[in-house]
């Protein structure tokens, strides 16, 4: 398997704050990687590094094969980024814009055009391409700077926070839109996020930072597994509070929460989910509907903060 | 040299817009073609090619210009947040610094040209026949070579400025002071100098060759040019720009 980032102790201090300590990841070329991590906990250090815009102070990373120590460069020629700020000319138009970072990447100015008006057409944005980009939505600006990141075919693109402050139609269409472009053109992607249902949808791997350290990393469902619990949801008539106590005594229950309309129950994992159902029938209940499922990565991600927390603590 | 051109590119595309519509940019730019175009030629008619005061204004006015220019290039791409963008590129440091110097340089020089060759124009249309008025050699030189040396100076001290400023209105202040103590600091002290020193003065420069003390500012101000632009390039490094976004 070739890897499009790979870090070995990657370090970074700020004064006496360890941002990133001693990081060690690897990224496979073609995947959708989320980076995952409450604010503050070195996502963003963490892409600086690997795009040569901060130095190392220890370990190191390479990029598509470049160290980012000494051939930083060569990183950001092969690489495109969405940083936190969509980085957009407001004053220029959404052509303009493109025109710009086409021009940066050597693009020959027909195959500059082309790529400028198959990429706006992808993201339907090509009946705005004359517009100043001051009066574009959030949902548009961003969409003009995912084209942006993939104007020159990078193998890698960077997504710092893609779908912050997107309303939720226009974070799905976004989501898609990534998961599209990506998968059409062959592109690994790194992307941090707060949104860890976003992550789950999206992500091949998913990596968990908190306070500098890479305390988690695999595919959404290993991580689930590994710390979320199953769940089961028992629709119906009739929950009563003996009925809610019967199943909370059961031993292979770890937790049950009352909704108006269903039961929400947390497993061991292995757990039997008839046993449940036959117990609350016997108590009266009409059970209409049973959804199985496991722990999402929500779930799974804030366990592990919750984990870590208590390990510092004892500590 | 093509990346700078590109950055060249975008800042003027970046300057011209940064006025808004049409009609706001025309209403900036118009009052300054009116003055130093028209209505000062007409004042002083054969004085304003054959005096100083031409001159003067060609190496005056790029403080206000490309320092305005530096300070929306330099603070403004990093309060607007697109310096990071930028800087994530391809594009080495020093092609995005000169791109953005000559650019300012470039808007500076050009408005003050175009300035002087409308005042020309005024004052032959006015004028209707006879010989053409044309700028003596001494004031051409200091509307050519003034003009673009002050731009240049402007510009290497407002990149320092604007790095250090956190807005582009912050950057035009500092940069505002630094002008008035400029401009109106070396009166000030002539002024307050004792009077035998005045005299003394006035002396020297009735006795010393003119075109002389000329061609030496304009070296020692191009010398202060390379030197400011080496250590803005120095100072122009993505790693330091991080930490300061």
């Amino acid at each position: 398997m070739t890897y499009a980032i790979e870090t070995k102790e990657m370090t970074r201090y700020f004064g006496d704050l360890c941002a990133v300590n001693k990081v060690s990841l690897q990224v496979p070329s073609g995947a959708i990687f989320g980076f995952l991590g409450p604010n503050g906990a070195g996502k963003t250090t963490t892409l600086r590094l690997l795009l040569g815009l901060l130095d190392l102070h220890g370990g190191s990373a390479t990029v598509l094969g470049y160290d980012v120590a000494t051939q930083s460069h060569l990183v950001r020629e092969h690489t495109g980024v969405l940083l936190e700020h969509d980085g957009l000319y407001q004053r220029l138009t959404v052509l303009d814009n493109l025109e710009f970072f086409g021009r940066i990447y050597r693009l020959e100015k027909k195959a500059r055009q082309m790529r400028i008006q198959e990429l706006l057409e992808h993201l339907g944005m090509w009946e705005w391409r004359n517009a100043d980009v001051s009066k574009l939505s959030k949902g548009m600006k961003q969409k003009v700077a995912i084209a942006r990141a993939l104007l020159h075919r990078p193998s890698l693109i960077f997504l710092d926070e893609p779908s912050a402050g997107l309303d939720p139609v226009a974070a799905v269409a976004l989501r898609e839109d990534i998961q599209n472009l990506a998968q059409r053109e062959g592109t690994t992607v790194f992307l941090t996020t707060h949104n860890l249902a976003e992550a789950e949808k999206i992500c091949d791997m998913v990596g968990v930072i908190r306070q500098g350290q890479l305390i988690a990393v695999g595919t959404p469902a290993e991580l689930r597994a590994h710390t979320g619990k199953p769940t089961v949801a028992i629709y119906g008539q009739g929950f009563s509070a003996s009925a809610v106590e019967a199943l909370r005594s059961l031993p292979q229950v770890c937790s049950v929460l009352f909704h108006p309309d269903h039961l929400q129950v947390e497993l061991e994992p292995g757990a039997e989910t008839a046993p449940l159902i036959s117990l609350l029938v016997r108590q009266g209940v009409e059970v209409e509907e049973v959804r199985k499922g496991r722990g999402s990565l929500e779930e799974a991600f804030v366990m592990l903060m919750r984990e870590e927390e208590q390990k510092s603590s004892e500590v | 040299m093509d990346d700078i051109m590109t950055i060249f590119w975008k800042e003027l595309k970046e300057l011209w817009h940064a006025r808004g519509g049409l009609r706001t940019r025309l209403l900036t730019y118009l009052p300054l073609l009116l003055v130093f175009g028209v209505v000062l030629p007409l004042q002083e008619r054969e004085a304003w090619v054959d005096g100083p005061l031409a001159g003067i204004f060609a190496i005056v006015l790029p403080f206000i210009l490309a320092g305005g220019a530096v300070a929306d290039s330099f603070a403004g791409e990093r309060e607007r947040h697109t310096l990071e963008t930028l800087l994530a590129t391809r594009l080495s440091d020093r092609d995005i610094f000169l791109g953005k110097v000559l650019a300012c340089v470039t808007y500076s020089v050009a408005l003050v040209w175009a300035s002087m060759l409308l005042s020309l124009v005024t004052l032959n249309v006015v004028k209707g026949s006879g010989p053409f008025f044309l700028y003596r050699n001494a004031i051409l030189l200091m509307i050519v070579v003034g003009a673009l040396l002050s731009s240049m100076l402007t510009a290497a001290i407002g990149v320092f400025v604007s790095l250090r400023a956190p807005t582009v209105r912050a950057a035009a202040q500092w940069f505002s002071v630094i002008t008035l103590v400029l401009f109106v600091g070396g009166p000030l002290l002539l002024q307050a100098l004792p009077p035998s020193a005045k005299e003394a003065l006035l002396q020297i420069l009735n006795t010393v060759n003119l075109n002389l003390v000329g061609i030496v500012l304009a070296l020692v101000a191009l010398a202060l040019d390379i030197v400011l632009l080496a250590l803005g390039i120095a100072r122009f490094q993505r790693t330091r720009l991080i930490l300061e976004e």
